[in-house]
C-alpha cells in the first residue's frame, strides 16, 4: 500500500461518534476517580504531593513564583496553576491537591484523544486514548498532586500539534495557529517541568535524525519522499527552536533550574537529567524493599507493561527489519512519524536503563521514561491491531470477545498496581483518621521532640498536604529511626505493615505507653540514662 | 619642689598608681641599619627619596623611602628623614632592585593608614614605579589596609594599639586557618575579614583584639569554621613588641600565636615568597597566665543577641597570683547550643580543665567534664553581645554543676602545653554526641591506650559534681566516684613495661582495688602481676606467691575537696598535698601496707583471685599450695588451710572468715514467657526473659546467652550478649520480641562458656495465635466499610468491562474506509 498524501482523519465513519467518544473517555476517567474515592475517600499520604504542597503553599504564601524558601528546580508551572486554583475555587490547598489531584486528570482526554486521532488516522483513537490512560505507569504519575498530570498532557498536546500542523501547510492560517500553539505548549511544558521537556525535545531530535536518516537511504516511497523532507524541514525548526527556549529558560529566566542541574555531581548526570527523562530521586534511601507482597504478583500486576513494552518492541523491529529487507515500506507519513518516534523514545528508554546500570549515572536518579515511550507503544499496537482486524476481514466472535476479556483484566490489574491496593501492594499509602488524631495530640504533647510514625513516608506525607509549609512542633521521623528519637507511634496499620515487611517495629514491650486512642498508641521509650528524657 | 613640678610629678606618676606603666615605644629591634642617605629626583633642592641601607631579612637589605606629601626633610638618621604619615615604604629584601613589601602610607579623616602591597602575581615581588611619579603596579587593592582609629602610629611614649584592619587575598587572620583558603584566593578589593584591636586606656598594651569574617564570604550555613574570633587580656599586660622592622607592627616571625613573654610584630611576612604570611596576634590568645578566648562558629554580630559556641570561652587564670606570665589553671568549655545536633534541643558542653598545682609550669592534674547544661548568661563582649559563661565565672560555674562524665588525670612527669591536657580515658567528644544526647544507654568504652607513659586517669559516670579525695593507700589524688583507671607507669628499671589499674568494687565514692601489671623482656618474657584490696576494714595484697591480710580501720580519704577555682583554694590544696604525699612506687603494695597498723596475717605459697564485696562483708578465692605456711596473728577462721582451692568469705558484723572448698559454678537457665493466650499473637510486643542462675560457689564470668525463635526453617535471633553470673546470683535478661508468623515457636536459650562449651539451656515451645485482626479484612477495613471497598471493586471492574467492550466496537475498515 502506498499513500500520496494523508486523507483527513473525519472522512472515516467509527463506530462510535467522536462526541460520544469523548464522553465516554471522560466517563472511564471520572470513574477512576471514583474508584479512588471509594477506595480511599481521600485519607491518603503521597510523597511527591506532599512535596509539591509545601512548594505551593510557600507560592502563595511570599507571593512570588521564587520563594525564597523552597523552589522546585525543574520549573513553576504547577505550582501557579495550582495557585490560581486555589483563589478561583475558594478551596484550601489540601483540597486542591487531593481533589484536584485526582479530578485534574480529566484533561488529558483531550490532548490523547487528538494525537491519536492523527496518528491512527481517525480509527482506534478511543481504545488507544482508553489504554494509555489506564498504563499503570501513567496512570500513577497523573494522579498525584504534581506537574506530572500536565506535563504528560503538554507532551502529547505538542505532539498533535506538531503532527496536525503538517495537514495544514496549505492553510497559512491554520498552520501559523497550530505552530503557535505548538510553540505556546512547548513553553507551557517547560515551565512545568525543563527536565522532561528536554527530554522530550531530544525525542525529537531523535524522531528527527531517524527520519533523516531513513531519506537519506532511500529507504521511503517516492510519494511521501516530498512531505517527509517538508516534515524534517518542519521538526527541525521545532526542535531548534524549543531547544532555544528551553535554554532561555533555564539559563535566564528561571535560575533554580541551572543550581538544580549543578546539584547533580557529574557531567554526565546532567547530560542524562536533560536528555534521558531522569530526575533527582526525592526518596533516596532503598534500605526497605518497598514494593510486593511477592513477585509472582508484581509480575501479573505489571503485565500490561510487559506486553505493551513487548509487543510494541516487536512490531517495531519486525517493521524496521522487513523494511531493511525492502519488504515493508511506511505507507503514509504518519506511520513514518509513529516508527521514527517509538525508535527515538525507546532509544531514551534502553539508554537510560542502560547507564543506570552501568552505574555512570549516580544511583539517585531515576526514570519516568516509561509514561512517554507508553504515549507512542499504544499508538504503536493499536495501529497494528487495527491493521490486522483490516487484514482478515471478519474476526471471530471468540477473538472479540477473548480480547475484550483480556483488555478487561489488564485494566483491572493496571489500575490496582496504580492505586498501591494495600492488599498486594507493601507501599501503602493511605491512613487512618485515628493516626490524624495522634498526630494532632503530638503536636502540643510532643512539641521540639521527634515522633517516629512508621516504615516510610506515608504519615509525614499526609500531615504535610494537609497542613503545607506550616511545619508541625513536633518532629514527623520517618524511614529510618533517627537515633534521638525516643517517642514512636504504632497503629493497627502500622503493626499490619510490620508484619508485611517482616521488620520490627521500634519499640519494646515495657516502654511507656503515653496515649492511646484505641486505634494509635504512642511509645515512648523507657529512660536508661539521666540524659534520655 | 614647687607646684608645677609636683603636678608633673602625679601626671607621670599617676599611670603606676593606677595600674602597670604604660610600655614606652621602644626602638625597632628587627632591623640594623647601616647607612641613610637621600636623594632629590626633581630638583628643587628637597630630598625625595631615602635610601636605607640595612639588614631586616638577609645581610644585605635595602629600604626606599618615596616622599608623597612633599615633606620630606633632609637628614642622617631615618626617623627623622623618613615618616609614617606620607611615605611609601619599598622594602627590598636582598637589595636586589625588587620589592617583597610596600606599604603606603597616607591621611584619610584624621586616621593614619597604612596600606600593605605583597606579590599578588606570583612573580616573587611587589611590581611599582617611581617615576615620574611613584605607583603601584601590583595590585589596585592592598592586600592589608590598617587604620590607626587615634590619628597616630606611635608618639614618643608608646605605640598605639587603637587599630582597624582589614585583609583581602590568601592571609592568615584566624587560629583555624586551613577552613578558609579555599575561599580566600580572591583579592578583589573587597575585605575578607576585619579585626579590631583596642587599647582603651592607651597604655601602649593592647586590651583586646576581634576578627570577623566578612558577612558576605562564601560559608554555607553548614560549614563549621570560626567565624568571629575575639582575644581578651584582662590583666592589661601584654609584653611590648619586639623585632619590628621599622614600623611597630611589622616583622618576619612565622607563628601566628604569640609564645610565653613575647610579642612578635603581629604583621609578618614572608620575604622570599614577598608575601604575607598572617596578621597574628596582638593579644595573645593562649599565652599568658590571665587571658581568654573566644572562637564562635556562630558569627557574634551586634545585629542581635548570639550564641557564643565553640570555644566560649577558653580561660587562663593566675591561681597562684605570681604574674610569671603562666598560668595555673586552663579552663576551656566547647559549647553546642540547642538543636546543634540534630533533634537535641539543649546545650551541651565538652570542658577541659587542667591545673598547676605544684606552680612549676607542668600541668598537674586535669578533669574532662561533659553534660548539658543552659547557658543563660549575656556577656557584654566589645563590640556585641553574647550568651555565653563570663570568664570571670566559668571555674566556678563548671564545678558548682553535675556532669555526665568526668575523667581525671594526673601527671606523674613532666607535662606542659599551651592548652592544658589533651588526654581522655573516655573520649569526650563521642560522649557528647551519643550520651549526652540520649542516642545510648552506656558510655562509650575507655581507652586504656590513650593515656601515655607518665600519666594517670581515672572516670566517673555517675553525674555528680566533681569532687576529689586523697588516698590513705597510695597517697595519690584521685577522683571520687571514680569506677575505674590506669596509670601507665611505662618503662620500669627492670627492662619491663608496666601499668597499675584501679577499680572501684563496692561502688562507692572511693577506689579499692589496684592491679599492678609488668611485663620483663628478655628470651622469656615474664609477667608480675600484684594486687591491692581495700574492703570491710581489710587491706588484701597477693604477689601471686604470697597472700597478706592485714586488719586496720583506715579512712577511704585523708582529704576530700573541690577542685580549685581561686588562689586560696589552690594554696589549701597545695598545703593538704604537700603534707600527706608520699613517694611510693606504685607497684610496691608492701610499702602501701606499711602505712598501716594492725594484725597481719601472712600466707606464703597461697594468692588469691576473683575477690569482689558482698552485702555482709566480702569473698575471694584463697589457692593455698602443698608448701603454704603461715606467719603473723592468724586472723579468726583463716587457721590451718590445708593444700586446695577455698571460697573465703569475710562477715563483717561478726568479723570472722569463713572458708570452704570451692566448687564450681552451676548455671541454671529458665525462660519466662507471656502467660496469657491474648498476649501471645503475631504483632503483639511481647515481654519474656530469660532468667540465669548460678548456684554454685565460683563465679562465673564470660559467659555467652544467646536465645532464639525458631518455626519451621524460620529463625529469629532474640538475644545475644556476653555477662557474668556471680555466685548465688541470678540474672535476668528481658527479651523484646514481636512474632511474625502465627503457630508453635520453639524458643531456645543457651548459655556457653568462654571455650564455648555449653553450660546450659532451656527451651519452651509457645503458641502464637493469629489473630483475626492481622488478615486481609483487616486491612480492607483499614481504608473504609464493606459497603465503600465492595463497591470500589465492583467499579473497578465496570471500569475494566467498559475498556474491554470499546475493543467490541472495532470493526474492518469498510470499502469506503478503504485508504486508496
Amino acid at each position: 500500500m502506498t499513500l500520496a498524501h494523508e486523507p483527513p482523519a473525519d472522512s472515516y465513519e467509527a463506530p462510535l461518534s467522536e462526541r460520544l467518544q469523548i464522553v465516554l473517555l471522560f466517563g472511564l476517567a471520572g470513574m477512576v476517580v471514583a474508584y479512588l474515592l471509594l477506595r480511599y475517600r481521600l485519607l491518603w499520604g503521597e510523597g511527591d504531593t506532599a512535596t509539591f504542597t509545601v512548594l505551593i503553599e510557600l507560592m502563595l504564601r511570599e507571593g512570588t513564583l521564587l520563594p525564597e524558601q523552597a523552589t522546585y528546580a525543574n520549573g513553576f508551572g504547577f505550582q501557579a496553576l495550582a495557585m490560581q486554583l486555589v483563589y478561583i475555587t475558594g478551596l484550601s490547598l489540601a483540597q486542591v491537591q487531593l481533589i484536584g489531584g485526582w479530578l485534574l486528570m480529566l484533561w488529558l482526554v483531550i490532548p490523547m484523544w487528538l494525537l491519536y486521532r492523527e496518528l491512527l488516522n481517525g480509527r482506534g483513537m478511543l481504545l488507544a486514548s482508553a489504554l494509555l490512560l489506564m498504563q499503570p505507569e501513567f496512570l500513577f504519575g497523573v494522579m498525584r498532586g504534581t506537574h506530572e498530570k500536565f506535563t504528560r498532557g503538554l507532551t502529547i498536546l505538542c505532539l498533535y500539534l506538531l503532527l496536525r500542523s503538517l495537514r495544514s501547510q496549505n492553510r497559512p492560517a491554520q498552520f501559523a495557529g497550530l505552530v503557535i500553539s505548538f510553540y505556546l505548549s512547548a513553553y507551557a511544558l517547560i515551565t512545568f517541568n525543563s527536565l522532561l521537556a528536554t527530554s522530550f525535545i531530544a525525542a525529537t531530535a531523535g524522531a528527527l535524525v531517524l527520519s533523516w536518516l531513513v531519506m537519506r537511504e532511500g529507504l521511503l516511497t517516492l510519494a511521501i519522499n516530498p512531505t517527509v523532507s517538508q516534515w524534517l524541514q518542519r521538526l527541525v525548526f521545532a526542535t531548534a527552536t524549543c531547544l532555544i527556549i528551553s535554554f532561555v529558560f533555564i539559563f535566564y529566566l528561571y535560575p533554580p533550574a541551572q543550581s538544580g542541574l549543578r546539584l547533580l555531581d557529574s557531567t554526565l548526570d546532567r547530560a542524562a537529567a536533560l536528555m534521558l527523562d531522569v530526575e533527582t530521586a526525592i526518596n533516596p534511601y532503598d534500605v526497605i524493599n518497598i514494593g510486593w507482597i511477592n513477585t509472582p504478583v508484581y509480575l501479573v500486576l505489571t503485565l500490561s507493561n510487559w506486553l505493551l513494552l513487548g509487543v510494541s518492541a516487536l512490531l517495531w523491529l519486525w517493521q524496521s527489519g522487513r523494511w531493511l529487507q525492502g519488504r515493508w515500506r511506511p505507507a503514509s507519513r504518519n506511520t513514518l512519524l509513529l516508527w521514527a518516534f517509538y525508535g527515538a523514545f525507546g532509544l531514551q528508554g534502553a539508554l537510560s536503563i542502560l547507564v543506570d546500570f552501568s552505574g555512570a549515572i549516580s544511583g539517585n536518579l531515576q526514570h519516568r521514561v516509561f509514561p512517554s515511550f507508553a504515549i507512542v507503544a499504544v499508538a504503536m499496537v493499536v495501529r497494528a491491531l487495527l491493521e490486522w482486524i483490516d487484514n482478515r476481514k471478519q474476526v471471530e466472535r471468540w477473538l472479540y470477545r477473548g480480547g475484550a476479556a483480556l483488555f478487561s483484566a489488564l485494566v483491572v490489574l493496571s489500575i490496582i498496581k496504580a492505586t498501591n491496593e494495600p492488599l498486594v501492594s507493601n507501599k501503602w499509602l493511605f491512613y487512618h483518621p485515628a493516626e490524624r488524631t495522634a498526630l494532632a495530640w503530638a503536636s502540643t504533647a510532643l512539641a521540639d521532640r521527634s515522633l517516629w510514625v512508621g516504615f516510610d513516608e506515608r504519615l509525614i506525607a499526609a500531615d504535610t498536604i494537609l497542613l503545607g509549609a506550616e511545619r508541625e512542633p513536633v518532629e514527623l521521623d520517618g524511614w529510618l529511626l533517627d537515633p534521638t528519637t525516643s517517642d514512636f507511634m504504632v497503629s493497627d496499620i502500622l503493626r499490619q505493615r510490620a508484619l508485611r515487611l517482616g521488620l520490627p517495629l521500634p519499640v519494646a514491650a515495657d516502654d511507656f505507653i503515653t496515649y492511646d486512642n484505641g486505634k494509635v498508641q504512642v511509645y515512648h521509650r523507657r529512660p536508661l540514662t539521666i540524659y534520655q528524657r | 619642689m614647687n607646684l608645677r613640678s609636683s603636678l608633673v610629678l602625679v601626671a607621670l606618676l599617676l599611670p603606676l598608681l593606677a595600674g602597670r606603666p604604660p610600655v614606652a615605644a621602644q626602638q625597632p629591634d628587627g632591623v640594623t641599619v647601616r647607612d641613610v642617605q637621600q636623594r632629590d629626583t626633581d630638583g628643587d633642592g628637597q630630598p625625595d627619596v631615602t635610601i636605607i641601607d640595612c639588614s631586616f631579612a638577609t645581610e644585605r637589605d635595602r629600604v626606599l623611602v618615596y616622599d608623597l606629601g612633599n615633606d620630606m626633610q633632609a637628614a642622617s638618621d631615618w626617623r627623622s628623614a623618613t615618616d609614617f604619615t606620607n611615605d611609601a615604604w619599598v622594602f627590598d629584601a636582598g637589595a636586589d632592585g625588587t620589592a617583597e613589601l610596600i606599604i603606603r602610607f597616607s591621611t584619610n579623616d584624621q586616621q593614619q593608614i597604612a596600606e600593605l602591597f605583597d606579590d599578588r602575581t606570583s612573580d616573587g615581588m611587589v611590581e611599582y614605579t617611581a617615576s615620574p611619579s611613584f605607583a603601584i603596579r601590583e595590585s589596585l587593592f592592598a592586600t592589608v589596609q590598617v587604620r590607626a582609629v587615634d590619628g597616630w602610629w606611635e608618639q614618643a611614649e608608646w605605640v598605639n594599639y587603637n587599630l582597624d584592619i582589614s585583609t583581602d587575598g590568601p592571609v592568615r587572620t584566624m587560629f583555624s586557618w586551613s577552613d578558609y583558603i579555599q575561599i580566600l584566593s580572591n583579592h578583589n578589593g573587597t575585605p575578607d575579614f576585619t579585626i579590631q584591636v583596642r587599647d582603651p586606656d592607651r597604655d601602649g598594651r593592647p586590651d583586646y583584639q576581634w576578627v570577623d569574617i566578612a558577612e558576605g564570604l562564601a560559608l554555607s550555613s553548614s560549614d563549621n569554621v570560626v567565624r568571629t574570633s575575639l582575644m581578651v587580656n584582662p590583666a592589661d599586660d601584654e609584653p611590648p613588641v619586639r623585632g619590628a622592622i621599622f614600623w611597630p607592627y611589622l616583622g618576619s616571625d612565622s607563628s601566628y600565636t604569640k609564645d610565653y613573654g613575647i610579642s612578635p610584630p603581629p604583621i609578618s611576612i614572608d620575604w622570599e615568597r614577598a608575601v604575607i604570611n598572617h596578621v597574628g596576634e596582638f593579644v595573645g590568645s593562649r599565652f599568658n597566665d590571665a587571658a581568654w578566648f573566644v572562637y564562635s562558629l556562630e558569627r557574634i554580630t551586634p545585629a542581635e543577641l548570639t550564641s557564643a559556641n565553640f570555644e566560649a570561652p577558653f580561660g587562663f587564670y593566675d591561681l597562684a597570683r605570681d604574674d610569671d606570665g603562666f598560668p595555673e589553671l586552663q579552663v576551656r568549655v566547647e559549647v553546642t547550643e540547642p538543636y546543634f545536633f540534630e533533634g537535641f534541643p539543649h546545650w551541651t558542653q565538652v570542658v577541659r580543665y587542667s591545673w598547676d598545682q605544684h606552680n612549676t609550669q607542668n600541668w598537674d592534674y586535669k578533669l574532662d567534664l561533659v553534660g548539658s547544661h543552659e547557658v543563660a548568661s549575656t556577656v557584654a563582649l566589645p563590640f556585641a553581645d553574647a550568651t555565653m559563661v563570663p570568664y570571670a565565672d566559668l571555674p566556678a560555674w563548671v564545678t558548682g554543676r553535675e556532669w555526665g562524665l568526668i575523667n581525671f588525670a594526673a601527671t606523674e612527669q613532666p607535662y606542659w602545653t599551651s592548652e592544658g591536657i589533651y588526654e581522655d580515658l573516655v573520649p569526650v567528644l563521642a560522649t557528647r554526641s551519643q550520651y549526652v544526647t540520649g542516642q545510648i544507654n552506656r558510655l562509650p568504652a575507655s581507652d586504656y591506650s590513650t593515656i601515655p607513659a607518665g600519666m594517670r586517669s581515672e572516670y566517673s559516670g555517675t553525674f555528680a559534681r566533681p569532687a576529689l579525695y586523697f588516698s590513705p593507700i597510695d597517697r595519690k589524688l584521685h577522683l571520687q566516684s571514680a569506677s575505674t583507671g590506669v596509670w601507665n607507669i611505662g618503662r620500669t628499671d627492670r627492662d619491663g613495661v608496666a601499668a597499675l589499674y584501679y577499680d572501684n568494687l563496692d561502688g562507692d565514692a572511693y577506689l579499692d582495688q589496684w592491679s599492678y601489671i609488668e611485663v620483663r623482656g628478655g628470651s622469656q618474657p615474664i609477667t608480675i602481676t600484684r594486687q591491692l584490696t581495700m574492703a570491710a576494714s581489710h587491706l588484701l595484697y597477693t604477689d601471686g606467691n604470697e597472700v597478706r591480710l592485714l586488719q586496720t580501720t583506715a579512712a577511704p580519704a585523708l582529704f576530700t575537696t573541690a577542685p580549685p577555682t581561686t588562689y586560696s583554694a589552690w594554696q589549701r590544696l597545695g598545703r593538704l598535698l604537700n603534707a600527706y604525699e608520699r613517694e611510693i612506687d606504685p607497684g610496691d603494695f608492701p610499702a602501701m601496707l606499711a602505712q598501716f597498723e594492725g594484725p597481719q596475717q601472712r600466707i606464703t605459697g597461697a594468692t588469691y583471685r576473683d575477690f569482689r564485696p558482698t552485702e555482709s562483708g566480702f569473698r575471694l578465692v584463697l589457692d593455698v599450695q602443698p608448701d603454704a605456711a603461715s606467719s603473723g596473728p592468724t586472723l579468726p577462721g583463716l587457721e590451718q588451710l590445708a593444700a586446695g582451692t577455698y571460697l573465703v568469705r569475710y562477715n563483717a558484723d561478726e568479723q570472722t572468715f569463713s572458708s570452704t572448698p570451692l566448687t564450681p559454678a552451676t548455671l541454671d537457665l529458665a525462660l519466662v514467657l507471656p502467660q496469657q493466650a491474648e498476649a501471645r499473637a503475631i504483632g503483639n510486643l511481647l515481654l519474656m526473659g530469660v532468667q540465669a542462675t548460678n548456684s554454685g560457689l565460683a563465679d562465673a564470668t564470660g559467659l555467652t546467652l544467646i536465645t532464639e525463635a525458631s518455626l519451621g526453617d524460620r529463625s529469629t535471633s532474640l538475644v545475644s550478649e556476653t555477662l557474668p553470673i556471680l555466685s548465688d546470683r541470678t540474672v535476668w535478661t528481658a527479651i523484646n520480641w514481636q512474632p511474625s508468623a502465627a503457630g508453635d515457636w520453639q524458643v531456645q536459650a543457651r548459655l556457653t562458656d568462654q571455650q564455648g562449651n555449653l553450660v546450659a539451656e532451656a527451651q519452651q515451645t509457645i503458641t502464637v495465635q493469629a489473630l483475626p485482626e492481622r488478615n486481609i479484612q483487616t486491612v480492607l477495613r483499614f481504608t473504609g466499610s464493606y459497603g465503600s471497598w465492595s463497591l470500589a471493586w465492583l467499579l473497578l471492574l465496570v471500569i475494566g468491562g467498559v475498556v474491554g467492550g470499546i475493543l467490541l466496537t472495532l470493526r474492518p475498515a469498510t470499502a469506503s474506509e478503504e485508504q486508496p
